[in-house]
């Protein structure tokens, strides 16, 4: 009974906000109604036993990816006055196309019979697994071994993916070449001279100045080393 | 799913569904579009974990943990393309968008 | 499996106590407390920057990758509870699909090392 009620409280709400998705103006807001979605999601996945799906669904959804929407959301400007534009336009076609998906499904469900013998056919079973994430771990990583090298490949697939669309060579990037460092010998950067009484760097060129093979390379700056000073006479 | 008949579940997720497809087709911002198919992903781990808690098995887990790790490869891979996509394209309307020569 | 909700009973006295609290730190303070409003002291403090500005500034993409790179790493610690939680009973072959699963997500770690996706300047 108070399954019932928890259950049918949560698919309300679910509903409702899966609705305010679709249709909010803003997409703050619907990235919130996302959640809040996510949220009752993770409620039904409870009341059906799956506590550990229950837990990364908040986590991996509400923690990562909503985050990522809203990141994304306030990073582009968003112009309000277009958004809802051709909405008039597609609202028959969309919902038509919505509304009679969901009768088909609502009619297959409706007419939904078991099979009697289907108790009979080789299942995946878990006896005497103590938690959920225990038999959830006994079949994922045995039974549905290729589906779950499946799941690294695509996640390989979208981390490249990611890292192609998004990573812009930038030269100006400080990043330690370890090599480059222990190839450096002092007389790519150093420069021994010898001044005379009343000469000043200036003359020679100054302080600074790019030697040879340093000059492409930009972690090793070049350093001039006087011997005697003359600035202290001049 | 306890004391929940299934059938109701998957009514529950048959209309999640129909209004995440009716989102797909009405808008036309491409992150609200992207929001949609979330919310038919949702649909569909709902109802593979209906179907399995009525045999108390955690199959039809698996298949939302598999479910899970497609969305958060189509969500990076697609937010990247928008990003992309603003860059060349003032707007993000996918109507706009609609050639392929940029 | 059996229904857990009852399980879960701790939680909901939990989140009500939570909201409890929090309604009632807001609502003595609002009772009990001294109004004495003036534009200065209703201005939002930031330390700094302007209070009031667009918060849809644009920035830098290299926070939108660091993003995605943690959505990807965190979908693969989360196919890593299962797996320890039934260690012991998956056997050699599960230990194996899982370092599989691994060597495949490292090699995307690498890659992304190598190209300087993590690198900040």
């Amino acid at each position: 009974m108070i399954t019932q009620i928890v259950f049918w409280f949560f698919a309300v709400v679910l509903i409702g906000s899966a609705v305010m998705v679709v249709s909010a103006r803003n997409p703050v807001h619907s990235v919130l109604f996302l959640i809040l979605a996510f949220f009752n999601a993770a409620g039904l996945f409870l009341i059906a036993g799956a506590e550990f799906l229950a837990m990364i669904l908040v986590i991996a959804y509400v923690g990562a990816v909503a985050v990522l929407f809203l990141f994304v959301v306030m990073m582009l400007d968003v112009n309000f006055s277009q958004l809802r534009e051709g909405l008039q336009r597609y609202f028959p076609v969309g919902a038509a196309v919505g509304l009679v998906l969901f009768v088909e499904l609502a009619l297959s469900a409706s007419a939904w019979r078991i099979a009697p013998n289907v108790r009979d056919l080789p299942h995946a079973r878990v006896p005497g697994a103590s938690s959920n994430t225990e038999a959830l771990g006994e079949l994922i990583y045995t039974h549905y071994v290729f589906l779950f090298q499946a799941c690294g490949l695509v996640l390989l697939v979208a981390m490249i993916g990611a890292i192609v669309l998004t990573l812009r060579d930038r030269p100006s990037a400080k990043r330690q070449d370890v090599a480059v460092q222990h190839a450096r010998v002092p007389a790519d950067t150093l420069q021994m001279m010898t001044l005379g009484l009343g000469e000043s760097t200036t003359g020679n060129g100054g302080f600074r100045r790019p030697i040879g093979k340093s000059a492409e390379k930009p972690v090793s700056r070049p350093a001039l080393v006087i011997e005697n000073s003359p600035d202290r006479e001049g | 799913m306890g004391a929940v008949a299934p059938a109701n579940a998957i009514l529950l997720a048959a209309i999640l569904f129909g209004l995440g497809l009716a989102g797909v087709l009405i808008r036309r911002n491409l992150i609200f579009m992207l929001m949609s198919i979330e919310v038919m992903l949702n649909a569909t781990g709902l109802a593979f974990v209906a179907g399995g808690a009525r045999w108390g098995q955690a199959d039809g887990q698996v298949m939302f943990l598999l479910v899970l790790t497609l969305a958060a490869a189509e969500i990076s891979v697609g937010l990247a393309l928008i990003l992309l996509l603003q860059t060349r394209r003032p707007t993000l309307d996918s109507d706009v968008g609609n050639r392929l020569k940029g | 499996m059996h229904v857990v909700l009852a399980d879960y009973f701790p939680v909901l006295v939990f989140v009500v106590i939570a909201f409890g609290i929090a309604g009632a730190m807001l609502g003595g303070s609002l009772l009990a407390g001294q109004q004495k409003p003036y534009a200065e002291k209703l201005s939002a403090y930031e330390c700094g920057f302007d209070a009031f500005d667009d918060a849809r500034r644009r920035f830098d993409v290299r926070f939108y990758l660091v993003s995605i790179l943690f959505i990807i790493f965190d979908l693969e610690v989360a196919f890593l509870f299962p797996w320890a939680v039934a260690l012991g009973r998956i056997g050699l072959f599960g230990f194996l699909s899982m370092l599989a699963f691994l060597g495949v997500l490292t090699v995307g770690f690498i890659y992304e090392w190598r190209k300087g996706a993590l690198d900040w300047e």
